[in-house]
C-alpha cells in the first residue's frame, strides 16, 4: 500500500498538476484565467439548472433533474475516454521506468486510470458541482444526507466511464497494433464510435420533449438503462441505503475488473503497439530544397497527422460540419426541424428559416469552427523539441506563422468544400457566398490565433504523452472554453439578426468585418508578445 | 570566433552561470568542462540562443546573439546532450528539414549528406523514422544533420555519450578535420582523456563560475587534465 501510495505521489506530481504550467516559471497569475473560466462556466450552468429545477419542482419532479445531469456527465466522461485511454495507457513516455519496477502491472494500469480518473474529477467538478448546489433550495430531506449522497456520486460517477472507454481503447491499440498504419486504424476506429455517438445525440430533442412531459417516469427509463445515474435521483427523492451499497460496489467491481483484464492483455498489445514497422522499402534517399517556411509546414503537417490524439480531438469540428453539411443537402426539412425544435423561443418555422439560410450556414460554421482548436497545443507537443527550433536561423514569427499556416490548411479545403456543396443545393446570393467564402478563412484563423496565444501562456513542455498536452493542459481547457465563449455569443447574435430580420448580406458583411478586424488584432498580439513568449520558453 | 563577455544567467534566484568571460578562437577545438549541474548546458544554451540571459553578451563573428540571432544562429550547428528530434519523421527528412533552415544549397547537403552518412554507417537506414531508432542511431542523425549544413561552428553538448567505440574515433577525425579548415568546434564533456588529447583549448566551469580558461598546454602543464580538474573540484 505504501508502495501504492509513493507511486500515485510520484506519477500525479510529474504529470496531473493541472496548472502546472512550465517546471522553471510558475505564476500565481497563470492560474487566474482558468479559474474565472471555471467560475464562469459553473455559474452558467447553474443557473440554468435552477431554472430546470424550478419549472420540475412544480410536479415535484426536480430530483430526476439530477439524473439526468449524471448520465450527462457520464456519456462526456465516456466520450473524453474514447478520445484518450489509448494514449494514456499505452503512449506513456515513464512506461520502461514504471514496467522495469518490482511492481504488478495491474498496479501500473491502476494509477494509470487512477490518474485519468483525478483529471475526469476536477472537470465532472466544474459540470456537477453547480448543479448539485443548485438543487438545495428543492431538497425536501436531510441536507447533510443529500451532500453525502452527492460526494458520493461525484466521486464514483466517473469510474464506470474510465473503464468502459478503456477497454475500448484497449480494444482499438490492439486493432491498430496489427496493422501497418496503426496511427491510420486508430483514426478511423475513434471516429466511427464519435460519429455513431453524435448520430444518437440527434434524437436529443425526443428525448427533451419526452423528459418534460414524463418526468417521473423518465427517471425510471435512466435507472432501467443506466442504473449508476439514474439511482441519483432515486437516493435524493427516496433514501434507501441497498440502493446505495449496490451502487458503490457496481463502481468498484467493475473497476478493479478493468485493471484486471487490462492487466493481462497489456503487455502483449503494447509490445505490439511499440514495434515500429514504419520502416521504408525505399532505399534511395530522396534529398530537396524547399523554403524554411514551407518546411516548417510540413513538419508541423507531420507532427498533426502523426499524433492520433491531436487529429482526433482537433479534427472533430470538421467531421461534425462536414455531417451537417452532409444532413443540410439530403435531408434539410430534419435539419431544420431539430434547430427549430431545439430554439423554440425563436418562434421561426422552418420555411422563416429558409430564408436565412446562409446565417444557418453561418451559424454551423460557428459552431464548428470555433469547436476545431488545433493550435491550442501545437507549442507544448514541441515538448524539448522546442529548443531545435530556438536553434535554429529562422526568425520566431515564421516558427509561430508556420504553424498557424498548416492549421489553416487544414481546415480551410473542408470548409470551403462544405460551401461549394451547399451553394450548389441552396442556390445561395453570389454575394452571400463570398462573404461566406472570406468567414471561412477568417473565423478559423481567430480560432487558431487564439489557440496559439493561449498554447503560449500556458505551455506544458514536459508532458509524459501527447493526449496530457491535447486534452489534460490548462492550454487546451482555457482554449476551448474561450471557443466555446465566443461561439455562443457569436450563435446568440446570428439568431437575434435572424429574429430581427435583418437584411442577410448586411449581417453576413458585419461578420465579416468584425472577424477580419479581430483576426489584426490578435495577428499584432502574436507578432508582439507572442514571439517575446516563445523566445522566454524553456524545456 | 565566439566571444563570451561576463554572461550571467539566473533561474530565479539561482544563479547559473556567473560573469564568465572567455574567447574560442578560429581553429580552436575548445573543451568546456565541470561537474553535472556546474552551468555547462545553461551556457551552452544561451550560445546557441537556446536561452536568454540575464547581464553580458555572446557575440559571435563580432555579432551579438541578442541583437542579430539570425544571422548568428546561420553559422552555427548545434548538438544537444540528448539526441531531440522529430521522432516521427524519417531520418532523411529530419536532416533535410534542417538544411532547409539553413537554406543549403542541394549540391553542398548532397554532399555533406553522403560523406557523413557513409562514415557513420547511416546509409541505408536513412529511410527509416527516428523512433525505430538507438539512441546512437539517433545521436547519429543528429550529428548528419548538423554537419550537413556546413557549419561554421560546431556546438555540442556531451556528444559522445551513447555512441559506439567506432562513432567516437570518426567524429574525432571529423571534427580535427574541420579546424584545419579554421573552423570552431565548442564542446562540452565528461570523457577528460578524449578532451586532453583532442582539444587545443579547454575552460573549467565550477558551481556557475569560470575556474580557468587556457590552451591545454597552459591548464595541465605536467599533469594530466583530470588531476587539474580534481584539484579544482577538491577546492
Amino acid at each position: 500500500m505504501k508502495k501504492l501510495v509513493s507511486l500515485i505521489k510520484a506519477c500525479m506530481t510529474s504529470d496531473m498538476n493541472l496548472f502546472k504550467v512550465s517546471s522553471k516559471k510558475r505564476g500565481k497569475g497563470n492560474i487566474v484565467l482558468p479559474i474565472i473560466l471555471a467560475i464562469y462556466l459553473m455559474g452558467y450552468i447553474g443557473g440554468i439548472s435552477f431554472i430546470l429545477f424550478k419549472e420540475l419542482d412544480v410536479d415535484g419532479n426536480a430530483y430526476v433533474l439530477l439524473s439526468v445531469f449524471a448520465f450527462i456527465i457520464t456519456l462526456l466522461t465516456f466520450i473524453e475516454g474514447i478520445y484518450k485511454t489509448s494514449s494514456l495507457i499505452f503512449n506513456a513516455k515513464d512506461d520502461d521506468l514504471l514496467l522495469s519496477l518490482p511492481i504488478k502491472r495491474s498496479t501500473v494500469i491502476f494509477i494509470r486510470l487512477f490518474k485519468f480518473y483525478v483529471f475526469e474529477l476536477l472537470y465532472n467538478s466544474v459540470f456537477l458541482l453547480p448543479v448539485i448546489i443548485a438543487y438545495i433550495p428543492f431538497n425536501n430531506g436531510s441536507l447533510i444526507l443529500y451532500i453525502v449522497i452527492s460526494l458520493l456520486m461525484l466521486l464514483l460517477l466517473p469510474i464506470i466511464p474510465i473503464a468502459l472507454s478503456s477497454i475500448i481503447g484497449v480494444i482499438t491499440t490492439a486493432i491498430s497494433s496489427r496493422f501497418k498504419y496503426k496511427n491510420l486504424v486508430e483514426i478511423v476506429f475513434t471516429f466511427i464510435l464519435l460519429i455513431c455517438i453524435f448520430m444518437a445525440s440527434m434524437s436529443s430533442s425526443k428525448v427533451m420533449e419526452y423528459l418534460l412531459n414524463n418526468a417521473s417516469r423518465f427517471n425510471d427509463l435512466i435507472l432501467k438503462y443506466y442504473y449508476p445515474a439514474g439511482v441519483f435521483g432515486k437516493l435524493v427523492n427516496n433514501f434507501n441505503i441497498i440502493d446505495l451499497f449496490i451502487f458503490i460496489g457496481i463502481n468498484l467491481v467493475i473497476y478493479l475488473l478493468t485493471v484486471l483484464l487490462i492487466s493481462k492483455v497489456y503487455f502483449k498489445i503494447n509490445t505490439r503497439a511499440k514495434s515500429v514497422s514504419k520502416k521504408s522499402s525505399s532505399k534511395n534517399t530522396v534529398i530537396k530544397v524547399r523554403s524554411p517556411r514551407s518546411s516548417l509546414i510540413r513538419k508541423e503537417l507531420n507532427t498533426f497527422f502523426n499524433t492520433p490524439v491531436f487529429i482526433i480531438n482537433s479534427g472533430f469540428g470538421l467531421i461534425l460540419f462536414i455531417l451537417l453539411v452532409v444532413v443540410m443537402i439530403f435531408k434539410p426539412d430534419l435539419f431544420l426541424l431539430v434547430l427549430t425544435k431545439n430554439n423554440p423561443n425563436t418562434g421561426l418555422t422552418s420555411d422563416e428559416m429558409m430564408k436565412h439560410i446562409s446565417l444557418i450556414i453561418l451559424l454551423i460554421m460557428s459552431f464548428t469552427s470555433f469547436m476545431t482548436s488545433i493550435t491550442n497545443s501545437v507549442i507544448s507537443l514541441e515538448g524539448r523539441n522546442i529548443n531545435i527550433l530556438k536553434s535554429l536561423p529562422i526568425k520566431t514569427k515564421t516558427i509561430l506563422m508556420s504553424k498557424i499556416y498548416a492549421c489553416m490548411i487544414i481546415t480551410t479545403p473542408v470548409f470551403i468544400l462544405g460551401l461549394l456543396a451547399l451553394l450548389i443545393k441552396f442556390k445561395l446570393n453570389i454575394i452571400e457566398f463570398i462573404l461566406l467564402l472570406i468567414i471561412a478563412i477568417v473565423m478559423p484563423l481567430i480560432s487558431h490565433l487564439i489557440g496559439i496565444l493561449v498554447n503560449l501562456r500556458y505551455p506544458k513542455l514536459d508532458a509524459e504523452n501527447s493526449a496530457e498536452v491535447v486534452k489534460q493542459s490548462t492550454s487546451s481547457m482555457v482554449a476551448v472554453f474561450t471557443g466555446m465563449g465566443i461561439m455562443f455569443f457569436a450563435v446568440f447574435l446570428i439568431i437575434v439578426f435572424m429574429i430581427l430580420g435583418t437584411n442577410t448580406k448586411i449581417v453576413l458583411l458585419g461578420f465579416t468585418l468584425v472577424f477580419i478586424l479581430v483576426d489584426l488584432v490578435l495577428y499584432l498580439i502574436l507578432n508582439k508578445w507572442g514571439t517575446k513568449k516563445f523566445n522566454s520558453l524553456e524545456a | 570566433m565566439i566571444e563570451i563577455k561576463n554572461v550571467t544567467k539566473k533561474y530565479g534566484k539561482k544563479i547559473a552561470v556567473d560573469n564568465v568571460s572567455f574567447t574560442v578562437e578560429d581553429g580552436d577545438i575548445f573543451a568546456f568542462i565541470g561537474h553535472n549541474g556546474a552551468g555547462k548546458t545553461t551556457l551552452i544554451k544561451s550560445i546557441v540562443g537556446i536561452h536568454d540571459f540575464d547581464e553580458g553578451d555572446i557575440l559571435i563573428d563580432g555579432m551579438s546573439i541578442k541583437e542579430n540571432p539570425v544571422e548568428c544562429k546561420k553559422l552555427m550547428a548545434y548538438v544537444p546532450d540528448n539526441p531531440e528530434t522529430y521522432e516521427h519523421m524519417k531520418a532523411i527528412d529530419y536532416i533535410n528539414f534542417i538544411c532547409d533552415m539553413y537554406e543549403t544549397p542541394l549540391d553542398v547537403r548532397e554532399k555533406n549528406i553522403k560523406k557523413y552518412s557513409k562514415i557513420f554507417e547511416m546509409e541505408d537506414k536513412l529511410n527509416d523514422t527516428i523512433d525505430s531508432y538507438s539512441h546512437g542511431m539517433k545521436q547519429k542523425a543528429v550529428l548528419i544533420s548538423a554537419l550537413a549544413h556546413d557549419p561554421k561552428i560546431l556546438i555540442m553538448d556531451e556528444p559522445f555519450v551513447g555512441l559506439d567505440p567506432k562513432a567516437v574515433f570518426d567524429i574525432k577525425e571529423i571534427l580535427n578535420e574541420m579546424v584545419k579548415d579554421g573552423k570552431i568546434v565548442f564542446y562540452s564533456t565528461h570523457i577528460l582523456d578524449v578532451a586532453e588529447k583532442l582539444c587545443s583549448r579547454v575552460a573549467i566551469i565550477k558551481s556557475g563560475k569560470l575556474v580557468k580558461s587556457g590552451s591545454m598546454k597552459e591548464i595541465k602543464g605536467d599533469k594530466s587534465l583530470e588531476k587539474v580538474f580534481m584539484e579544482l573540484e577538491e577546492k
